[in-house]
């Protein structure tokens, strides 16, 4: 019977391609978003660990209790006693402080809301992965600052220009600073590439009056090592401290989504592989209507109604499985080509979500097992499809189907 | 004789009326006992919020055009410096290259975190240009007979739109200044205690937020100079810095 099938299939190569066209199409489509989902989610909580919390994030628990009045104030105190208690631990890789304030800008009289970051050099702030358009890096402790380039043209100004800044301070006073603009930088979170400026935790701390202090710290474990038990020990290490230990879970707003967007990933491609069925079920359809002298033929000398539709459904079994492995090599090419390519999102509506962290630059990617499940299931649906619209078998009429003209 | 008593009630009466003061006169004479060409002195003010306290010390000088300079000289903003000149504040902060000038609105702008805005700490307190107002009556606030004066400002720049003040019907200054927004509503009270000898100032100032009810900050003031020589450098928005 597969013999018969897979000669089938070659005797008309046009119906043949169109049904193959047809499924070719819908894997590769279901396939893509289901890596630029993926890829999208993954970048997402990578930022959010990258930017916003680290493996663990520890900060002062009354800043945590008031943190909507941004209350400076209650920073951690002896940074430095604690970041060198916290390397001599094997489990951590790096500590960093990250200063993260609303600010003003003072231009011609007038006040301009922003934002200025200060954090150490060599964090995800100031490092090789950083891309530095113009200029150089902020030196450790020197008033300096690095723009991003909305920055710039929000303030028109440019690389070399002076700012001057106001903050809230420790005091609850205020405090002004002048800095000059060495470089403009820009990241893979698209929520860093806002209206900011970035400069040392070094330069920022002591003006905003907490010398040797830190409003956060972001701690990086080493390979291998638990978070969970980890997180615990640095929980009791710490007790006595008034300080907050987070992990990245437990701060983090995508971390309670994630298991849920395998769910919601499968529902929104259950829903693109119903329009490419439809697809598939008209191509047969139209395969089975140009056959009909052919299968009146087959019943008239002796094959069983039952015998052809089961010939069919093998038929579309092997157009649908020799279209889905093209569709999804192809797919493997593409997504690992943009794998390390990149796709620029910037200008497709990316900004319309800046705050949310999600990636200006995606690197697709899509695990291997995906790739066999979505052949599996599409051949599903081919079947599905096809037993669908062979059911016009059973009521074919021999006799006027061989009279009808050819 | 009944005709005769009656008389005299009413010649009484009318003498009182010819007798009482009036907002007008009420005003000038606080004015007169609180005037000064010149005014210097040192302030404490002590911040306090539901996140804690803090305390930070001034030095402050002051003529009688209500030019007023006000210089941090402990507590972590320590060398700042800021200047007003007519309705310009000129903020001088050691890490800054350039001079911060605010201007209206910014008068409103709290000084070193706390209830005081600029305004409060400076200015002119010529109310006949700035306000119109009205003897609204007496009240008695800690068993100190006052006069209640209401003021409406005249025009819509000024930080305060509305305020009430309590003055003392016996030295003639404020007791209680009640201040509030266009639409009426009570935005703090700042009370007034300490006077010293004529001309009158106050030592002791505390305020209540209305808004943020676990606010509150209170001003110490000590070393009070008036109609010294003052060097005009000082008071000058491009010397002050320096």
């Amino acid at each position: 019977m597969i013999k018969l099938a897979l000669r089938n299939c070659l005797r008309n190569k046009k119906r043949t391609i169109v049904t193959g066209l047809s499924v070719i199409l819908a894997v590769f489509v279901v396939l893509l978003i289901m890596s630029f989902m993926y890829s999208c989610f993954d970048q997402l909580a990578e930022n959010e660990r990258k930017y916003t919390t680290g493996d663990i994030r520890i900060r002062n628990k009354k800043y945590n209790e008031f943190e909507s009045l941004m209350p400076i104030q209650f920073y951690i105190e002896n940074y430095s006693e604690l970041r060198a208690e916290l390397l001599n631990r094997s489990t951590i890789k790096s500590v960093e402080s990250v200063l993260s304030l609303s600010s003003s800008l003072y231009r011609d009289g007038k006040l301009e809301n922003m934002a200025i970051y200060g954090a150490d050099i060599g964090s995800v702030y100031i490092n090789e992965d950083t891309i530095l358009y113009e200029g150089r890096f902020v030196e450790n402790g020197a008033r300096e600052v690095m723009a991003t380039p909305i920055f710039l043209k929000q303030h028109s100004l440019s690389l070399g220009d002076s700012v001057t800044c106001l903050f809230k301070t420790a005091s609850g006073g205020t405090n002004a600073a002048t800095f000059k603009i060495v470089g403009v930088v820009g990241y893979l979170n698209s929520e860093m590439n806002g209206n900011l400026l970035i400069t040392t935790s070094d330069a920022l701390a002591p003006l905003i009056r907490i010398n040797d202090g830190a409003l956060e710290l972001h701690l990086w474990l080493n390979e291998g090592v638990d978070e969970e038990s980890e997180l615990a020990k640095l929980k009791e290490l710490l007790s006595d401290r008034e300080l907050d230990v987070q992990s990245w879970s437990e701060i983090s707003w995508i971390a309670p989504v994630l298991p849920l967007y395998d769910i919601m990933i499968i529902i929104i491609d259950a829903l693109f592989f119903f329009i490419a069925s439809t697809l598939v079920f008209n191509t047969m359809m139209m395969s089975t209507l140009e056959r009909k002298k052919e299968l009146a033929t087959m019943i008239a000398i002796g094959f069983s109604r039952r015998y052809i539709m089961i010939l069919l459904v093998i038929e579309g079994l092997i157009i649908s499985f020799i279209a889905s492995t093209i569709s999804a090599i192809g797919s493997i090419i593409l997504i690992d080509i943009f794998g390390v390519v990149g796709i620029d999102l910037t200008g497709f509506g990316i900004e319309a979500v800046e705050g949310w962290g999600f990636p200006n630059i995606l690197y697709t990617h899509l695990a291997a097992w995906i790739y066999p499940a979505v052949i599996i299931a599409e051949m599903a649906i081919s079947a599905i499809a096809t037993i669908l619209a062979t059911m016009r078998v059973r009521k074919l009429e021999v006799a006027s189907s061989l009279r009808e003209e050819a | 004789m009944k005709k005769l008593i009656v008389l005299l009630i009413i010649a009484i009466f009318s003498l009182a009326q010819i007798w009482a003061l009036n907002a007008e006169q009420i005003i000038d004479k606080m004015e007169d006992v609180m005037e000064f060409e010149t005014l210097s002195f040192t302030a404490t003010i002590k911040n306090t919020d539901k996140l804690g306290s803090t305390t930070q010390t001034f030095n402050a000088i002051q003529n009688d055009d209500g030019d007023t300079l006000l210089t941090v000289t402990s507590g972590m903003d320590k060398g700042q410096k800021i200047l007003r000149l007519d309705d310009n504040i000129y903020i001088y902060y050691p890490d800054a290259d350039e001079i911060i000038r605010l201007s209206g609105s910014g008068l409103s702008n709290s000084f070193l975190g706390s209830d005081f805005s600029y305004e409060d700490l400076s200015g002119d307190d010529d109310y006949d240009d700035r306000y119109n107002y009205k003897l609204a009556g007496s009240e008695t606030y800690n068993g100190i007979d006052c006069y209640v004066i209401k003021f409406t400002a005249k025009k819509l720049s000024e930080t305060y739109q509305r305020m009430e003040m309590l003055i003392d019907k016996n030295r003639y200054v404020p007791i209680v200044e009640r201040l509030f927004s266009k639409s009426g509503k009570l935005l703090k009270t700042i009370y007034y205690d300490g006077y010293s000898t004529k001309p009158y100032f106050p030592t002791e100032v505390k305020t209540e937020n209305a808004v943020k009810k676990t606010n509150k900050s209170e001003m110490k003031v000590t070393n009070i100079v008036f109609n010294k020589k003052l060097d005009s450098s000082l008071l000058d928005k491009d010397d002050f810095a320096w």
